[in-house]
């Protein structure tokens, strides 16, 4: 492996990010106690709560995000043979956002005491209702748009692109709606899921997100070969023995997990599946196990850094991050459209 | 390897055939594409598919190549290609199309890499002999010094090349090709059609392929096809399908066939009239 170099630098980026990553947070804590904790024991039981309870989950869930947006992105585009493909384009994003935003609605406390539903554990029933209704509508959306492809002829992969959009403004203007009838505070959780961020991570979110992303992106590196013989077309892979629609079928469903399990926790945060992935096609290759580890320590650097950006930027309050994400994304898009075109 | 192979092409007639489509038809839309069109293809032999454009010449290599469904049946080794699951199928017909969608800058070795794709289950890894394969593949089509080049900035006849250096990591025994030469200089073309032929005699490779040429298909292909509206309008030697009346019947042109160093060669003798009518068209 001649790229050893561009490895090596990879992972120095996000194992640095990842630590730097600790030192920072709303909570007052100096960094020689924070170093205490990291190679040794926490000194008091507040650095203690501090760091295990809301620092250190707060970077994995962080590096998680990153990672599963950056895979599902490259993995959408080298499925459909699209560069301008992420999990927003798709209506994934959408629909795992009106999946949320139905869950939220119909487990705010209101409305629970309205029909008079017993509060089992709440907290508990709506941590697993969340996800799975995320994950739901993004299917839904998947499936959707599978059948406005199914009943267009020609050219497949411009019409799963339109396809994408229409859904993803369909369920959008739909969540929208629930957001307009909802009561204030229901409206309100709507919103963060809107903008994305990562203020309200808690430390077992990091339990639920770490096996989705594990299995799921093991799954797609298991299927890379198979995505490879897709970058020349269809009947090509087709004629090396590559079940093209199920492969479809297969990445599509995994994109829609990990996009459900990001967008249910932590909300919409864009552009990160689209810049990770064009940065690393660029830079190490377009084959697809290349891409996806790639894009697992770039993706997850980059996610951490921006969220001390979040954090830092503005004292005593945090940015939403798809705030953040879209700023540097949309920003990074001129400059490659100018680039290229020169 | 070179008697063996010779061995295996003894007799064409006989029911040495590998491949066989039988009474094939193809239907899209009540619009008949294909018409109880029959075939063989014994073991390293070169079959060439002729017609004019629209004669089903496409639809053909891809019931061929079990890409399309047909009523009738395509059988392989006395085995329906339908019974074939679709890796089997792959490992056993290698198929070079003309790739013109490629959007990432895919290298030429990586094209080529593919083709280990049928061998290769979800787990096993790559080894060192696939490696020593894939090199030695581009090697045997002399693409060696081009391995790292974007696929997409190489010539039409180095992505032909490039794509017959996949088949053959492939190590499929049935190499499908549409069109082979089209778009490529008379150098190139002579060289894809020799790298063909070698293929067939020395490795025994059958290969069923369209042409346009026909001096081309007559000095390199042992058997020819001539389709005409979807059916089958001959089917033989060159010299027997190679006649001044058949050609110019299929193809609407009057022409002249005599016979090369022991093969046919076909002049077109067109009647120069005028086909474009300016009735009321005015500059």
């Amino acid at each position: 492996m001649k790229d050893t170099w561009k490895w090596g630098a990879l992972t120095t980026i996000a194992l640095v990010a990842t630590i730097l990553s600790l030192f920072f947070g709303a909570a007052e804590m100096p960094s020689s106690r924070v170093f205490q904790c990291v190679i040794n024991q926490c000194q008091t039981p507040t650095d203690e709560l501090i760091f295990w309870q809301i620092r250190f989950p707060r970077v994995i869930v962080g590096f998680l995000v990153g990672v599963g947006l950056a895979v599902a992105g490259a993995t959408l585009q080298n499925v459909t043979r699209n560069s301008l493909t992420d999990p927003y384009l798709f209506g994934v994003v959408a629909g795992a956002g009106l999946g949320a935003s139905i869950a939220t609605l119909l487990f705010s406390e209101a409305v629970t005491r309205q029909l008079n539903i017993p509060l089992l554990d709440s907290d508990a029933v709506f941590s697993i209702a969340l996800p799975a209704a995320a994950f739901l509508g993004a299917l839904f959306a998947v499936g959707l748009v599978q059948v406005l492809v199914a009943s267009a002829l020609g050219r497949r992969t411009e019409h799963l692109l339109l396809a994408g959009v229409a859904v993803s403004f369909m369920l959008g203007s739909v969540s929208h709606f629930l957001l307009f009838l909802a009561e204030p505070f229901a409206a309100n959780k709507v919103v963060f899921w809107l903008m994305g961020s990562l203020a309200r991570v808690e430390a077992w979110y990091a339990w639920v997100m770490l096996p989705i992303v594990s299995i799921s992106v093991g799954l797609l590196l298991l299927y890379g070969r198979h995505m490879d013989a897709l970058l020349l077309g269809d009947e090509s892979a087709k004629s090396l023995g590559v079940n093209v629609r199920l492969l479809r079928m297969i990445s599509l469903a995994i994109c829609a997990a990990l996009t459900a399990s990001i967008v249910s926790y932590c909300g919409g945060i864009g552009f990160v599946g689209l810049m990770i992935p064009h940065i690393i096609r660029n830079w190490l290759g377009v084959t697809s196990r290349t891409l996806i580890l790639g894009c697992i320590l770039l993706g997850g650097a980059f996610m951490v850094l921006v969220d001390i950006i979040a954090r830092v930027a503005l004292t005593g309050q945090e940015i939403p991050i798809g705030i953040i994400t879209s700023a540097i994304g949309s920003v990074f898009f001129f400059l490659a459209i100018r680039q290229r075109s020169a | 390897m070179l008697a063996s192979s010779r061995h295996l092409k003894v007799d064409p007639l006989s029911n040495n055939s590998v491949l066989q489509a039988n009474h094939v038809s193809v239907l899209i839309q009540d619009k008949t594409i294909l018409d109880r069109v029959s075939l063989s293809a014994c073991a390293g032999e070169v079959v060439g598919i002729l017609g004019p454009n629209g004669a089903g010449k496409t639809t053909l290599l891809k019931v061929l190549s079990g890409q399309r469904q047909c009523k009738g049946e395509v059988t392989w080794q006395g085995r329906a290609i339908t019974d074939f699951s679709i890796q089997s199928l792959a490992q056993q017909i290698a198929v070079v199309n003309q790739v013109n969608d490629v959007v990432f800058s895919v290298t030429l070795e990586q094209v080529v890499r593919m083709g280990l794709l049928p061998h290769k289950s979800l787990l096993s890894r790559q080894t060192q002999q696939d490696n020593l394969r894939i090199a030695q593949a581009i090697q045997a089509v002399g693409l060696a010094d081009r391995k790292k080049q974007d696929f997409s900035s190489l010539s039409g006849g180095e992505q032909q090349r490039a794509l017959i250096a996949r088949a053959l990591v492939q190590g499929s025994p049935l190499l499908i090709l549409d069109e082979p030469v089209n778009h490529l200089d008379v150098y190139y073309q002579h060289q894809i059609l020799q790298l063909l032929h070698d293929l067939a005699s020395q490795l025994g490779i059958t290969v069923v392929m369209s042409l346009h040429d026909m001096n081309l298909a007559s000095q390199y292909c042992d058997k020819l096809a001539l389709l005409n509206d979807g059916k089958l309008a001959t089917v033989g030697e060159p010299s027997d399908v190679l006649t001044a009346q058949r050609l110019s019947e299929v193809f609407g042109i009057p022409c002249q066939v005599e016979l090369k160093q022991g093969k046919p060669s076909v002049t077109l003798v067109p009647k120069r009239q005028a086909v474009l009518d300016l009735t009321g068209w005015s500059r």
